[in-house]
């Protein structure tokens, strides 16, 4: 029995992927095999729109999850307790949500644990002519679909703390 | 209530739907467990070893049930629902089912609920608290900005309170001369989280 659990999702879990940062630290993840029933990704699919209605669908996939998406190349599933782990090893910085742009990302906290991650896809104006913008997110609802949405159009099991860092690098010829 | 209505329930595609969103196991337990129909079981579960035993039945049916070789198995998140309900105060029984479904191949919450049960990892908190918003398929709402979070409890405060939850999810507990309090260091967040205690029950 002991055989089954030993090592699952650790750096020995054979199906595990290789998965380390830039620090060459592993990260545990776990892999499902198999998708889910479309009859499931399509009830899934409607309760999200029904949820978030100004979301717009990307893909669906039940492979990976949020940080898999932002972190592993959509190849896996990462907890989100890992969140800090890749952020800290890949040099990421955190920086004022009125400093985000496109690419950067947006990690979802409640009770100050880290529950969800995306990344910045757009930023819109609110209104034509004003200052306020809306931040537009990439990211997996857990196992849901990959979708476009507002900032605070996500699950409330997620939080609603959203705390923004970037890895951008100012080149030094500039 | 009914048990074979609440299986109905947990075995629903809306049921499956709604534990989707989850993003790790922990998460999916939170989420079961603000769903009604678990709260039921879990309480049936509690009062009656038949209802606890017939769950584990259910588990073994449903690991057994036939289904299309090509995708998971549809009743993944039922069978890692009634682990969850299991595991709540029936343990010896959550670890059987666990040894079984640890084993098939066509599950994925199921399995990793399993692991943490003959892990001796606690996956969430037992059901607690009815005044809390259940935190299935709701969108979040934009924060207030007034204040910190402070309180973190993840289970009702009666349990709390009796320390049997402090210790389930690894809070120590901080002696001083204004009560005593629950601090925490079990995650990797910046901050550590204080449950704060009222101290007429220390």
């Amino acid at each position: 029995m002991a055989s089954n659990i030993i090592n699952f999702g650790t750096e020995f879990d054979p199906a595990a992927l290789k998965l380390y940062t830039s620090c060459n630290n592993f990260v545990s993840n776990v892999r499902p095999v198999d998708e889910l029933a479309p009859h499931i990704l399509e009830r899934a699919f409607r309760d999200m729109r029904r949820l978030c209605p100004n979301a717009e669908p990307r893909s669906q996939s039940s492979l990976y999850n949020c940080v898999g998406m932002a972190f592993a190349n959509r190849r896996t599933q990462v907890d989100a307790v890992h969140i800090p782990k890749f952020l800290e090893d890949d040099r990421y910085r955190q920086i004022h949500e009125s400093e985000a742009c496109r690419g950067d990302i947006v990690v979802y906290f409640r009770d100050d644990v880290p529950r969800h991650v995306g990344v910045v896809w757009e930023i819109r104006p609110m209104l034509h002519g004003s200052m306020a913008v809306d931040h537009w997110i990439l990211s997996q609802w857990g196992e849901a679909g990959e979708y476009f949405h507002r900032r605070f159009d996500v699950p409330s099991v997620y939080g609603n703390d959203c705390r923004y860092w970037t890895e951008r690098r100012v080149p030094t010829w500039m | 209530m009914d048990v074979t209505a609440l299986f109905r329930h947990i075995e629903s595609s809306e049921f499956a739907s709604q534990t989707l969103v989850a993003n790790d196991a922990d998460m999916f337990g939170e989420i079961a467990a603000g769903d009604r129909s678990v709260q039921y079981l879990i309480a049936a579960s509690r009062d009656s070893a038949a209802t606890a035993r017939k769950i584990l039945s259910r588990v073994e049916e449903l690991r057994a049930l036939e289904d299309d070789f090509r995708y998971r198995n549809a009743r993944d998140a039922a069978i890692a629902t009634y682990l969850f309900v299991l595991m709540q105060y029936n343990r010896p029984l959550a670890i059987l089912g666990a040894e079984s479904v640890v084993r098939a191949c066509n599950v994925w919450w199921a399995k990793r609920i399993a692991v943490a049960i003959l892990s001796g990892k606690s996956t969430t908190p037992l059901v607690g608290d009815a005044t809390k918003p259940s935190p299935g398929l709701h969108r979040t709402a934009e924060p207030h900005r007034t204040g910190e979070i402070l309180l973190a409890a993840r289970s009702d405060s009666r349990l709390i309170r009796e320390g049997r939850v402090a210790n389930q999810v690894g809070f120590q507990k901080v002696t001083s001369n204004t009560g005593f309090s629950y601090s925490s260091s079990a995650t990797t967040a910046a901050k550590s989280t204080t449950l704060v205690v009222n101290n007429n029950h220390g």
